[in-house]
């Protein structure tokens, strides 16, 4: 199911919070891929999490890929929401790799927000695959 | 020729000062049209910075206004609750103060029903004094304190207060004395003045430790006053000014009862006459209440 760009709430229907949670997936130990959505809102940012929390239970170290290619760029709220969620996964976080692609706004911003929330480990990549590789090299 | 260096540095200021004044003219597009990646991240980290601000300030009014909503309902609950109450408790009043003739009357007013009699009355004037502040507290938040002045003597007033605590002073073992004075006459509203000084008197009664207390009267020009000093337990500096504020109580409420509205009342009634309210204290050496009010002959 296609992903609309505009703000999901908790009208949602139950096939898109389906899509939703199914941005978030395991890629192999460890490691996960966190797929934003075009247009972050509390709502999908906390849907998000959960299933991150979820697939991340019981370990005691992890690292994900977030891909922000195509994602609009969070509002102060948003911003807020995602230090919270984050500030709880933090500890077990050993990095943290968001793909940026060639978008500079969002890069920039990203940095800053990384900046903001406190990851030990953060770094901004082109592409997917250099994401993976930046987490697994921290969780070597 | 400027530096790229100088006009981001320029551009800076000039976002910072919109910043300031809660504007930010910043865009997604300015931010792309930097030149180096730095640029882009300090445009950027302005652009966060103003949201952020603009989201606190936000957050902060839709707070502020809901702690003015929760306020006004808690007045709004005061004021009909207060209301509420004193119809029955008048009922009250007019029932007990008929039962000692009744009961005369059947020849059944012995001793014992005599004391417990005074014992319930004592119970439902003090419920009343209660439900009457908790009506005060209601008038007062909601702008509808009224003065009705007349002329008076403000020493008749206050000796008049005085002697009604007679007993109360001597159950208390506190002796009470009144500093007599030459009548001062004014625009006063009796009842007001009246009220402002029983608090004062049976706070002195309540906290003075069965010690001496007096009252006076001072008139100067076009001011006129009147005190309450007690020895008692007295009122430690850090809580002076705070006892004049809504529910605040410096003596602790395990062994001092009350709902804190007294002084509150009273320094809201005091400054609605024009006057004003202070106290000179030390702990366990007593305190002395003022109040001065203008003359208005």
């Amino acid at each position: 199911m296609q992903i609309e760009s505009r703000p999901y709430g908790a009208d949602a229907a139950a096939d898109e919070i389906e899509a939703l949670r199914a941005r978030v997936w395991k890629v192999e130990d460890r490691l996960f891929v966190y797929d934003e959505v075009p247009v972050q809102s509390l709502f999908t940012l906390d849907l998000l999490f959960d299933r991150l929390e979820e697939l991340a239970a019981g370990l005691d170290r992890f690292a994900y890929v977030v891909d922000l290619r195509g994602v609009k760029r969070p509002g102060a709220e948003v911003r807020e929401r995602l230090k919270q969620r984050v500030d709880r996964l933090n500890p077990r976080l050993a990095h943290v790799a968001a793909v940026v692609g060639n978008n500079v706004v969002i890069r920039a911003v990203a940095k800053l927000a990384a900046f903001a929330i406190g990851f030990r480990s953060f770094t901004s990549n082109v592409s997917v695959e250099d994401g993976l590789e930046a987490c697994r090299r921290a969780l070597r | 020729m400027r530096s790229a260096e100088q006009r981001l540095v320029e551009q800076v200021l000039q976002h910072i000062g919109e910043i300031s004044v809660g504007r930010c003219s910043i865009t997604d597009e300015m931010i792309a049209a930097e030149r180096d990646a730095s640029s882009q991240e300090i445009m950027a980290g302005l652009l966060m910075l103003h949201e952020d601000l603009e989201y606190g300030r936000q957050r902060q009014s839709a707070l502020l206004e809901e702690l003015r909503r929760a306020v006004h309902v808690r007045d709004e609950f005061l004021s009909v609750a207060s209301h509420e109450l004193r119809t029955p408790i008048t009922t009250l009043v007019l029932q007990i103060d008929d039962l000692p003739r009744l009961l005369e009357q059947k020849g059944a007013l012995d001793n014992d029903t005599t004391r417990r009699m005074k014992t319930i009355r004592r119970q439902v004037d003090r419920l009343t004094a209660l439900v009457t502040a908790l009506v005060d507290v209601s008038r007062i938040t909601s702008g509808k304190l009224s003065l009705s002045k007349e002329h008076a003597d403000l020493v008749e007033i206050v000796r008049s207060v005085a002697e009604r605590f007679g007993d109360d002073a001597q159950r208390s073992g506190s002796s009470l004395r009144f500093a007599d004075h030459e009548p001062i006459w004014g625009e006063f509203d009796v009842s007001r003045v009246d009220q402002v000084a029983t608090n004062l008197l049976s706070n002195a009664i309540r906290y003075g430790l069965g010690k001496p207390i007096a009252v006076g009267v001072a008139a100067n020009g076009q001011r006129c006053s009147f005190w309450v000093a007690d020895q008692g337990i007295g009122i430690p500096p850090e809580h002076q000014t705070r006892i004049f504020q809504q529910f605040e109580r410096a003596a602790p409420s395990t062994n001092y009862s009350g709902l804190g509205l007294g002084l509150w009342i009273s320094r809201q009634l005091v400054e609605a006459m024009g006057g004003t309210i202070s106290v000179r204290s030390a702990v366990d050496a007593g305190s002395v209440f003022t109040v001065e009010i203008p003359h208005q002959t």
